[in-house]
Formats: structure tokens, sequence, C-alpha cells
């Protein structure tokens, strides 16, 4: 088991302003599984992302990542945690616009210390996994949708992480292009990384090996 | 990481630069101020404390012009009644005479730093070059020429090496003449070097032994006279030349200087000094030296004007520094904010709240170090003798710490999620 969530609360605000984001959910992703969480626009599901890739905390509840308790005391301890476990695919991209394809791909190996020539070879072999070679020295707002998808991919990628976290990855995307990135993430799932998508498109989630329905904070059946 | 301070440093140049200047304009006016107080103001206190009840007079001779000077010289046993003059106002029952003069000596083939040479302080160190003087290149440091109450009466205090021998304020032709030289020269000079030096007319040799500690002074000129970049020599004595043999020039060049030296009293007024010193002109039928009062009470005013002034110094930087550390926190902020965007992508690709605070302290860093260094530079050029000051240095850390509050606040509150959502 990769992931296993119990009984996770989540609040945001106080007296009138108080949101119950969460209530209650539990759930289990196997190692390698290709995991859909779908519902409607403030049904928690992307909270419920937020606090599996150390984004956010939860109030009460228990996560157990590899069978481990994990508890966050600080935002250091988290982002230690989704330091070369967790790749986030996010709906708008999330690249560095003044920063070339090349380093926004290559801005996590930076944060490991590694050699100049190994980012160099690294990248190189990301991008052209990604069918981006030709992109390196662009910029973000050079490029197309799909193409900024890409290099987000090729990014979330590139440290090689055990778990892609990818919050609406087609949201912003056409009906090709969204086929196209899908396909990038079920190869990926087929070499063994486990994936949580999370969409409100019914037919990206029946691409994933399971669905994970919420309403109202709460896991519901189909 | 040093990429990711660059770019920071980078974006919003312009404000990086006001920041640096800013902070640079801050750091001199405290440099300026603080050393005033603590080094000008805190002897100044201190002489006046110790000297509250003495009067100080400098005694000037009339050799205003030289035609003058001339008809003195031309007059006979000239310089014979100028040496009874001195005797006379050394040896008075009525008050104490300091032999006390600042005259440049000239040192052979020296190759010392500027800052000893004579006129360094006000940049006109250049106009004196080496001079040929019988074949040699002599060029002129400052200093300085004590007789024994001198020592007595202000007490420089020794680094290392003697104080003058008595019998060594009287010239001797086969002896060299015993030079104490000021803290910085330390390092250039060691004990038992020997120079040749020229000196009033005078060709000899001088030996080395003794260096004063820093911030050792005398008072002259009306004010505090640090020794730290002076050549102290003895104020020599001369036996007057037996019948028959010629009087040497540099004899009258000795007395002329040994006559303008300063009168201490603890009873007497101006008037009565005047009076006392217009008899033994009378008495070696001389006429025209005159007295001007530098009495220690003028200190006290210099004291409070220059507190005032350097008050007014601190002031201001305190002023610049609020400035300087409103705007550092104002557009650090800004900047945070508009890139809370990048930091958050930087937090999901791998970097820790600990990352993106150093690349804030780096950045604040680097605006310091350059404020500092070009406020060191100024400080040096214009005000090369004062020497290194650290609280500019301590100042800039602690707006550095206090600017890095706010920024680091807003990093810890940072809301990765929600900067990530939106649209691109």
């Amino acid at each position: 088991m990769l992931i296993e969530l119990n009984n996770i609360y989540k609040n945001y605000g106080q007296g009138d302003n108080l949101v119950r984001a969460l209530r209650g959910i539990s759930l289990q992703v196997e190692d390698g599984e290709m995991v859909a969480i779908m519902g409607k626009s403030g049904s928690g599901k992307s909270t419920l992302l937020n606090i599996i890739g150390g984004l956010d905390t939860f109030d009460q509840g228990e996560y157990y990542y590899k069978g481990k308790k994990t508890v966050f005391k600080n935002q250091e301890q988290m982002a230690r945690f989704r330091r070369n476990k967790i790749g986030f695919i996010m709906q708008n991209f999330a690249l560095i616009e003044h920063k070339t394809v090349f380093d926004n791909v290559a801005l996590p190996l930076r944060y490991n210390r590694l050699s100049r020539k190994t980012i160099e070879n690294r990248v190189r072999q990301e991008l052209s996994n990604m069918g981006l070679q030709d992109k390196a020295k662009r910029y973000p707002y050079q490029l197309s949708g799909g193409e900024c998808q890409r290099v987000a991919i090729a990014r979330a990628l590139i440290n090689e992480p055990e778990l892609i976290l990818a919050d609406e990855p087609t949201g912003a995307l056409d009906s090709n292009t969204e086929e196209e990135i899908m396909n990038i993430l079920q190869d990926f799932n087929r070499r063994g990384k486990t994936i949580i998508i999370v969409t409100h498109d019914h037919n990206i989630a029946t691409m994933c090996n399971r669905i994970i329905n919420i309403l109202d904070g709460k896991e519901v059946s189909a | 990481m040093r990429a990711e301070i660059i770019e920071s440093i980078r974006q919003k140049a312009f404000l990086g630069l006001i920041i640096i200047l800013l902070t640079a304009t801050g750091l001199v006016f405290t440099a300026i101020g603080t050393l005033g107080i603590n080094h000008l103001h805190g002897r100044l206190l201190d002489f006046s404390t110790k000297y509250q009840d003495e009067h100080i007079f400098h005694l000037y001779d009339p050799f205003n012009s030289e035609e003058i000077l001339r008809s003195f010289l031309n007059e006979s046993d000239a310089v014979e009644r100028l040496m009874r003059f001195h005797e006379r106002l050394e040896n008075n029952p009525y008050f104490r005479y300091l032999d006390l003069n600042s005259q440049s000596i000239y040192i052979q083939d020296y190759s010392g730093p500027e800052k000893f040479v004579k006129g360094y302080e006000d940049g006109r160190a250049d106009l004196n070059k080496p001079v040929d003087i019988n074949g040699n290149l002599y060029r002129p440091v400052k200093g300085m020429q004590f007789s024994e109450l001198v020592f007595t009466t202000f007490k420089p205090s020794l680094h290392s090496g003697r104080y003058f021998l008595s019998s060594e304020y009287h010239y001797q032709e086969d002896q060299p003449i015993p030079l104490i030289l000021g803290s910085e020269y330390q390092g250039i000079y060691s004990l038992g070097d020997q120079l040749n030096i020229y000196f009033l007319g005078l060709q000899s040799r001088a030996q080395v032994i003794g260096f004063f500690n820093k911030d050792s002074y005398v008072f002259i000129n009306g004010d505090i006279g640090y020794l730290d970049r002076q050549m102290v020599m003895p104020s020599l004595e001369f036996a007057f030349p037996a019948l028959g043999t010629p009087i040497p020039d540099y004899l009258f060049a000795f007395y002329h200087v040994k006559t303008s030296g300063y009168v201490i009293s603890k009873d007497l007024n101006a008037d009565e000094v005047q009076v006392l010193i217009n008899q033994f002109c009378r008495e070696c039928r001389l006429t025209g030296w005159q007295i001007e009062g530098s009495h220690v009470n003028n200190l006290d005013i210099l004291n409070l004007e220059s507190h005032e002034f350097f008050i007014s110094f601190l002031i201001i930087s305190v002023v610049v520094f609020i400035f300087t550390f409103i705007n550092i926190v104002l557009s650090l902020s800004l900047k945070i904010k508009n890139n809370l965007h990048t930091y958050a992508i930087h937090l999901i690709s791998g970097a820790t709240p600990s990352d993106i605070k150093k690349v804030i302290a780096a950045e604040i860093a680097f605006y310091l170090i350059i404020a500092n260094i070009l406020a060191a530079s100024f400080a040096y050029l214009k005000f090369a003798y004062i020497g290194f000051n650290p609280t500019p240095l301590v100042i800039s850390i602690i707006i550095g710490v206090l600017s890095l509050i706010y920024p680091f606040h807003q990093i810890n509150q940072l809301n990765i999620s929600m900067y990530l959502r939106g649209k691109r």
C-alpha cells in the first residue's frame, strides 16, 4: 500500500465562515495504481490531493505513506516529504514564465544539488521523451497549451518520483491535446508509477484504473 | 541556488539600487557621526576635564614678512638674543613654557606610505614630492618637536621603546637624533632603525627609539593633535658657537621655531602673561612677541559644537536608516508578493521554505555588502585618517536581520495550492 488515509477531516475558516472541506474521508491507493478522484467544484477533491501531496495539513485523522504514519509539524517537514517522492502536475501548468523550458524542467534537479553535467543529460533525456527536444531554449509563453503541459509533466517526472499528483491536468486543453496528455500519463503508469488525478471530467476518469467519487468532503459510491 | 539569487537581484534592479544608495548614505553619516563622537568629542571631553583649571596661550613671533626677518638677522647678535629669549621663557618662575612645534621632517629616500607625507589629510601630499638636497632626495613627513615638559604635561604613552633622555635634548653632532614614531609607523620602521634626515637646514642621522600607543595626543594649535602618523623628535637645544666661528643658518631657524611655543599657567590671565613676555623681550632686546589665548574653555565650546555637529549627523543617519529600512521592507514585500506564484512553483519542485528564505537573505546581504563597500570607500577617500569603524557594519547587520522578519513571515504563510490554481 502506497497511501492510506483514515477518517481525515479538514476545515477552513472560523465561525460563520467555517468551511468543512473534508468530513472523515478514508481511502487507500496501491503502489502502481492510476486513480481518478472525481467530484463537483467545492467537493473537497483538490483539498484531498493537497493533503496527499503534503501541500496542506489536516485537522484530524491518520495519513500513512508506505505504511509509515505521516505527521507534519511545519512547512519544512512538508517540503522534505514532497522532495523526490511526489511530482505535481497542475491545471495551469505552473511554469515559471521567465525561465526557459530547460530551466523549468531542471528546477527539481537543482534542489538536489546535482552536477551541471548530470542535470544537462537528464533534462535533455526527459525533453526528448516528451518530444520537446527542440523547445529547450523556448519560454513558456512561446509554447502551446499542450506543449506547456508536457513541460510540466517532464518537470514532474525528472526526479523519478514514486507518486504523480495531477490536479485537472487537461482542464485547460482541447480534446486532442487532452488525449495526448492522458496517453503520456497512462504510459508512465504502465511503467509502474502511481498516479492520482483530480478531475471533474468523466471521460478522463474512465481512463484510470479506479474512480473515487467525492461529495461534500466524503467518499460516495459511484 | 546561486542562479536564483542572481535572478532575484536582477528583478526590479532599480529598487535594489535605491536600497544600496540609501543604505550607503546612512552608513556614511553613521560613520562620521559615531567616529566624531567616539574619537574627537570623547578626547576633547577627556582633555577638557584633565586641564580644566589651566590657561593655555600660543606664543607668536613677529616675523610676518621676509623684510622683517632679514632686518632682524642683519642685527648683530640676533641669534644669540633669540636663544637668550628662549632660555628666559623656559626658565621663569611665573609660568610653564612648552617648546612644542609641528614642523615636517625630511627623510632621505622615503619609500613609506603616502599617509605619513606632509599635507596628506588635506589632499596635498602630491605637492610634497621628493626634493634634492645636496644630491640626495628627501621627502617631508609629518613631524613634531617636543621639549621634556611636553611629555610631562600631556603624558603621551609609549607602546614600545623609551622616551628621550634629558641629554638627548641637547644636539650632539656625533650622535643620531632620537625619534619616537606614531603607532601607524609600526611595521614600517623598527626600533633601532637609522634614517638620514634634513630638518630646518640641519642634515643629520636619526634613530628610532620608540613608538607611541594608538590615539596618543597632545594639545597643539588650539586642538587635539593625534600622534598616530607623526614622527616626533626632541626640540633640540644648541650651544652658542664659540667666538670667531661662523653661526650656522639652522641655528636661527631652530630658535625661531622654539620661541613659538605655548605658555601654560593656572593663575595668570592673558594680559598678565603678555606683560611678562614683553618684559622678557626687553631683557633680550627683542620686540613683537604676542600671545593668543588657547584657553581650555575654547575646547569646551569646541566640544559643545562638535557634539551638536555629530549628534546632527547621527540624527540624519537615523532618519536615513528608517527610510532605508521601510524601503527595504516595502520593496521586498512587493517583490515577494509578485513572486509568490514563482515561489510556490519552486516549493512543488523540491525547494523548502528555507531555500526560498536563503535567496531573500542573500539578496539583502548583497545590497548591504555593496552599500558597506561604497560607504567604506567614500569614508576612506574622504576621511582616510579616521581608521576602521565597526558601527556601520553592525547597524547594517541589524537592519538586514530586521528587514527579514516580514518577508520570512510571508513565506511561512504561503498557501502553495492557492497560488498554483487560477489561470496561467
